[in-house]
């Protein structure tokens, strides 16, 4: 059985190095090398490789953006220089990790365990799903999320986010540029964002605070937040406390 | 400016009683010597030394305010000339004046004040000089510790900045990706991989040897910077460019270790990591007005979501030039459509 693999990687001796790697492997085709995020995301679509070798670090989206914009799921082994304790909650619950400079044998490792789980029928991607949380550095916050609209991928600052919504299974961000859904929790977006800038003000809202125009009665004990668009937003107790700390009320 | 004697009560009661000491002596030697009454001798005595006294609390400001750049010692003799003849002027006729609302029939008295004029104004002329010299010698020494806690400052920058270098030398990212590189070049191109690793050998000793309060040549600068820009470019291939514009005149000049390849990164991380395109690093020099002007300007992908802001990098090295050259703003960047530039202007005249 003949593997179709692609390379998304932006420096050349790496991608060399996974070509080189590779003539291990007679049953691993490569449909293609890529040196940024989109091209990448386009190829994993349209060619609908079995096996991608993916960079974290690269222009446009990084590979943990491409992989949650996926829609075919590959098995997919990282290749990057990447800040350790974060690879190694990831190498307990995924396809494989591969940390830069990494031998030929470790290399076989990985392509051997992949190898297995695709001919095990694809049953890897809710063990790659899960590991995103984990990759993601702890210590950083989230700087911009890339979202699918249409055919189109975007990528949004966070700072231009007005507030994010629950809505079933998605999340709405609001932006002055129009509303975007992304399939994750509220309970995601509250950890990962930065808690000095984003208020869980209430069970379905995360709001920026710096687009608050001002804090209102909406009855005797209940608040609302007025936005500089003058949208108002319910505040729930719990969230009003929160509020309060964060711009010192 | 903080007047020495206003400073504390303490200050100020030791500047009454060195008044006091010298009232009480001035009135002793009319008492004793003029034959004077002890009235006339009191009056006399705390009368001029109060007025002088109190002008003489304005001399600091002379001093404090006056710093000469050019000629300090004959601009200085003209300044203290000036003042003293007028200090000598208000002082001995406002003395006079009120003491012609004393009565003038003691005899013994008047005979005394109509010959004092020169002894007034060599007292004077005295008092002015311990005085002045008192400010001089406080100036100095606050000029001194201020001195030392700059030093002590500029000594805790440079210490910080020296750990950030290092961390920033040994950027993880950097460092791994460019050993991964020489993995790759060992099998496809062993000579460019032995290159590869006496570069960045070169580059890993010149960073930890250097000391960043020490200068060194815009040559050896230059060079270092080139030794990391070009294992950037063996990894990224044609996608960075570079191009250099550095007359043999300012590579002769100094500038402080460690200043220009902070900025290169800087350069490299938000150009070539960000971009699909071809980048750019242009750098420039020359000498304007005792400085050297270093310009690096590169193209970056403004369609990228990453925050452009100005790094740490960037404020480290803006703060490094304040603190040794004691100036500021040696460093500006600007952000035009597509273009990053930064300039640097490093003072010469040492």
């Amino acid at each position: 059985m003949e593997i179709k693999a692609i390379i998304i990687e932006d420096e050349k001796p790496a991608t060399e190095l996974l070509w080189h790697y590779l003539k291990l492997f007679p049953q691993i085709s490569i449909s293609g090398t890529f040196s940024d995020g989109f091209s990448g995301l386009k190829a994993i679509n349209e060619l609908k490789p079995q096996l991608v070798f993916l960079d974290i670090q690269m222009p446009k989206l990084t590979g943990l953006e491409v992989l949650e914009l996926l829609e075919h799921k590959p098995a997919i082994i990282f290749t990057t220089a990447f800040d350790q304790y974060a690879v190694k909650a990831f190498e307990a619950s995924a396809i494989d990790y591969l940390l830069k400079p990494f031998s030929s044998d470790r290399f076989a490792i990985a392509v051997n365990k992949a190898l297995e789980k695709i001919s095990q029928n694809h049953n890897n991607q809710p063990i790659i799903n899960s590991a995103i949380n984990v990759l993601e550095p702890s210590n950083s916050k989230m700087e911009r999320i890339a979202v699918r609209s249409g055919s189109k991928i975007q990528v949004i600052p966070v700072e231009d986010i007005l507030y994010f919504e629950a809505d079933g299974d998605y999340v709405k961000m609001h932006t002055k540029a129009g509303n975007f859904l992304k399939e994750k929790t509220m309970k995601y977006f509250e950890t990962h964002l930065d808690s000095l800038k984003f208020i869980r003000i209430h069970r379905t809202y995360i709001l920026n605070i710096e687009t608050i125009l001002r804090v209102e009665y909406y009855d005797k004990e209940n608040h609302v937040a007025v936005l500089n668009n003058n949208e108002k937003l319910k505040i729930s107790s719990s969230g009003y406390k929160l509020l309060k700390n964060a711009i010192n009320l | 400016m903080n007047h020495p004697f206003f400073k504390s009560l303490q200050h100020l009661l030791i500047y009454a009683g060195a008044w006091i000491t010298v009232t009480v002596i001035h009135a002793a030697v009319l008492l004793f010597f003029y034959d004077i009454s002890i009235t006339f001798s009191l009056i006399d005595a705390i009368l001029f030394n109060t007025l002088f006294a109190l002008f003489g609390l304005s001399l600091w400001y002379i001093v404090a305010h006056s710093r000469f750049n050019k000629s300090p010692i004959l601009n200085g003799f003209i300044t203290h000339i000036t003042s003293v003849t007028l200090l000598l002027l208000i002082w001995i006729s406002l003395g006079d004046l009120i003491l012609s609302f004393f009565s003038e029939n003691n005899l013994q008295y008047y005979k005394f004040h109509s010959t004092a004029l020169p002894w007034r104004i060599i007292s004077g002329i005295f008092y002015y000089s311990i005085l002045i010299l008192i400010y001089y010698i406080i100036n100095y020494y606050n000029d001194l510790q201020e001195r030392s806690i700059r030093e002590t400052r500029l000594n805790e920058i440079i210490r910080t900045t020296e750990l950030d270098l290092l961390k920033s030398q040994i950027n993880p990212h950097f460092l791994f990706n460019s050993l991964n590189s020489i993995s790759s070049l060992t099998i496809t191109n062993p000579a460019k991989a032995q290159e590869m690793i006496i570069k960045l050998s070169d580059f890993l000793r010149y960073s930890i040897s250097q000391d960043s309060s020490s200068l060194v040549s815009l040559k050896e600068e230059i060079e270092n910077a080139k030794r990391y820009l070009e294992i950037e470019q063996i990894r990224f291939g044609n996608k960075l460019q570079l191009e250099f514009n550095i007359s043999e005149f300012c590579f002769e000049k100094l500038v402080p270790a460690m200043i220009l390849q902070p900025l290169f990164e800087n350069a490299v991380k938000h150009g070539v990591y960000e971009s699909t395109e071809e980048v750019y690093i242009k750098t420039n020099c020359h000498s304007e007005k005792g400085s050297l002007k270093i310009t690096i300007t590169n193209n970056f992908d403004p369609e990228a979501k990453t925050k452009q802001g100005t790094g740490l990098g960037i404020k480290n090295i803006s703060e490094r030039l304040k603190l040794m050259y004691q100036q500021n703003i040696l460093l500006n960047y600007e952000k035009e459509n597509n273009l990053f530039t930064i300039e640097l202007a490093i003072p010469q005249n040492s």
